[in-house]
């Protein structure tokens, strides 16, 4: 927790425990810290003697089901995810009404477990202002990086290219992505591109062993 | 045409054929009655003439005044007479031809001194002819008047004879519109009266089976939406931790127990696969023998996975007869079952009228006693699905029983009792 870099706490209601588990998994990879409740009752129980900064709640659950548990924490005010199998506008609808911060319908992907979660987190929390990777810390309001004391001259797109990197920790992103994000679909740039900017990254950063190539896959920043 | 408009017509026709025969008939009759009256009168007014012309020629014979001349005054004289009544008398010469114009003709021969004279006697019948035309005029009249009247009281009758017919036209046009609750009047005890009446236990017949339809339908439609759902969470597993392994840098520790998860839902979707086919199944497909009860047993000893679970048979039957395979996929459903609910004791037993297994697991709540047999419903959903449960196993155990056409019910006592009637 030191100086704007926060720990997150998040709680993981969903009864089907394989599910859980994958939720959790994905979110120890991204380093928020978190805890596990497989019905409604627990969860209940676990929130109102925790504390957390999110809650992802699975709508069909035992005992309790996740839109009355919302409804039951409603003065607690902490932003839900409602995980569900259910992809219709009316259950959407009831979510939100609820006071659902977002809505994730299964299967879901990673990255977009890890947006969201990211998104409500930094609209209710304010952005995270501050990442370190080892010594290097990362300014993002100012979009200034810093190697131990000394500043590093990055370029837009090094510097963008760096944030998406270090925002999704530990997980591989795909050549494709990262131009898509980063450079948007039209620029006129290929894979080869990222490859050059990669390359640049670490040298600047001494990120050899940091940012990895994952093979036929992308790069990932691992921590 | 329009059987309404049959029915008019052919009574029409037939009253008109009936009444014109008998009119033509007694027509025909009654003129010849009046000819024949005429011809004797006219045969008696030319024999009184006759005789009348002969007495008084042989008179005049007698006097010697008899000539031509007398005969044709007299001749005139009748004539002047008779001539109102269509008579007309002629004096001619023997063997003299000559064209008469008059309905009867009669020519006799004068006494002497006139023997060479014939005495011709012709007869108008103009009061038969204006007869004949007033008839033909009356004739024309009543015809018209019996088609006109016939037509009216024959649409009349036909319309109330085929008004049930056309209210069945339009209840059958609502039936194959869509609209099954329907049913007609039955008022009448005649062949329509019994066409209403089979038409509303058909109508009866249609509404029921629609209904039933409907509701299969609808539980189809629940199954394949439980169904999607049911496939949803396997998929999420596989498909996320695919991508995990894929994509993130993890202990190994994490790293196994992702691939464990893999391959745990790969192999509870094929579970629920299997099971889906096995519900699918249908009446023409169960092949029953006689199975012998003792081999049943060890069969399924060697099939189930008892663990430390007792599994105590006994059989009072011999034989049973029903399909093998089917059998024994609901006798290990049914074992199975007994274990994921924690029993540590299982007692099946086979007689000749029943299947039972008991258990002294769980139980079952007695709201949730009808419910057990429907698809994907699990009593604790998440204990069950640690077992490895796939949520199909007594909806499957159920369909097997309804394709032998037997009887199945859950009881609660320590743990579950699951009685199936064999009959």
């Amino acid at each position: 927790m030191s100086g704007g870099e926060k720990v997150y706490n998040i709680l993981v209601a969903e009864d089907e425990k394989a599910v859980n588990d994958l939720i959790t998994m994905n979110l120890k990879l991204a380093g928020y810290g978190f805890e596990q409740a497989y019905n409604g009752k627990e969860a209940y129980e676990k929130i109102k003697s925790g504390r957390f900064h999110l809650l992802l709640l699975d709508v069909m659950m035992p005992y309790t089901d996740g839109f009355e548990l919302a409804k039951m924490i409603r003065p607690l005010d902490i932003p839900i995810i409602f995980i569900t199998a259910k992809d219709s506008l009316a259950s959407k609808m009831q979510g939100f009404e609820l006071g659902a911060d977002d809505y994730i319908v299964k299967p879901f992907e990673m990255l977009e477990l890890q947006a969201r979660v990211r998104v409500v987190l930094r609209n209710r929390y304010g952005r995270t202002e501050r990442i370190k990777i080892k010594n290097v810390r990362i300014e993002t309001a100012q979009r200034r990086v810093f190697c131990g004391e000394d500043e590093v001259m990055l370029t837009k797109y090094e510097f963008d290219l760096l944030e998406m990197l270090a925002l999704n920790k530990n997980i591989a992103l795909s050549r494709e992505k990262l131009l898509e994000s980063i450079w948007g679909y039209d620029a006129e740039c290929d894979s080869r591109t990222v490859d050059v900017y990669i390359q640049k990254l670490r040298k600047k950063l001494g990120f050899e062993d940091v940012i990895k190539t994952v093979f036929r896959v992308g790069y990932r920043l691992e921590v | 045409m329009l059987l309404r408009d049959k029915m008019i017509f052919i009574t029409v026709i037939c009253l008109l054929i009936a009444l014109d025969i008998s009119v033509l008939y007694f027509v025909k009759s009654s003129e010849k009655f009046i000819l024949d009256n005429e011809y004797s009168a006219a045969e008696r007014e030319q024999a009184f003439i006759y005789n009348d012309v002969s007495r008084m020629l042989s008179n005049a014979a007698g006097n010697g005044t008899a000539d031509e001349k007398l005969v044709e005054s007299m001749i005139s004289s009748y004539n002047m007479f008779y001539e109102k009544y269509g008579t007309n008398l002629k004096i001619r010469t023997y063997g003299q031809s000559e064209d008469f114009s008059g309905d009867i003709t009669i020519i006799s021969r004068l006494n002497m001194p006139f023997e060479d004279k014939e005495l011709v006697y012709t007869k108008n019948l103009d009061g038969i002819r204006k007869l004949r035309r007033r008839w033909r005029k009356i004739f024309v009249g009543i015809n018209l008047f019996v088609v006109s009247a016939a037509a009216f009281f024959a649409g009349i009758l036909s319309y109330r004879a085929t008004k049930p017919l056309a209210e069945l036209t339009n209840k059958i046009r609502l039936l194959g519109g869509g609209c099954y609750d329907i049913s007609l009047d039955v008022k009448r005890r005649d062949e329509t009266g019994i066409i209403a009446e089979e038409f509303n236990k058909m109508a009866a017949a249609v509404r029921d089976n629609i209904q039933k339809l409907n509701e299969e339908l609808a539980r189809r439609e629940i199954l394949a939406e439980e169904m999607a759902h049911e496939l949803k969470n396997p998929l999420t597993v596989i498909g996320g931790f695919g991508e995990y392994l894929l994509k993130g840098s993890m202990s190994e520790n994490d790293r196994i127990k992702a691939c464990e998860y893999i391959c745990a839902e790969s192999k509870r979707l094929n579970g629920l696969c299997v099971k889906m086919l096995d519900l699918s199944l249908r009446n023409e497909s169960i092949k029953k023998e006689n199975i012998k009860t003792a081999e049943l047993f060890e069969e399924i000893k060697n099939i189930v996975r008892l663990g430390n679970v007792t599994l105590e048979s006994q059989n009072e039957t011999e034989y049973i007869f029903a399909d093998r395979l089917l059998l024994l996929s609901m006798l290990t459903n049914l074992i199975d079952n007994a274990v994921n609910a924690g029993a540590d004791m299982i007692k099946l037993k086979i007689s000749a009228d029943s299947i039972i297994v008991c258990d002294n697991g769980r139980g079952i709540s007695s709201d949730n006693l009808e419910n057990v047999f429907k698809p994907f419903f699990r009593e604790d959903k998440s204990r069950s699905r640690e077992n490895g449960g796939s949520g199909l196993g007594l909806a499957l155990v159920r369909k097997i029983a309804e394709l032998h056409g037997w009887n199945i019910k859950a009881e609660s006592c320590v743990g579950t009792r699951i009685i199936c009637e064999v009959k």
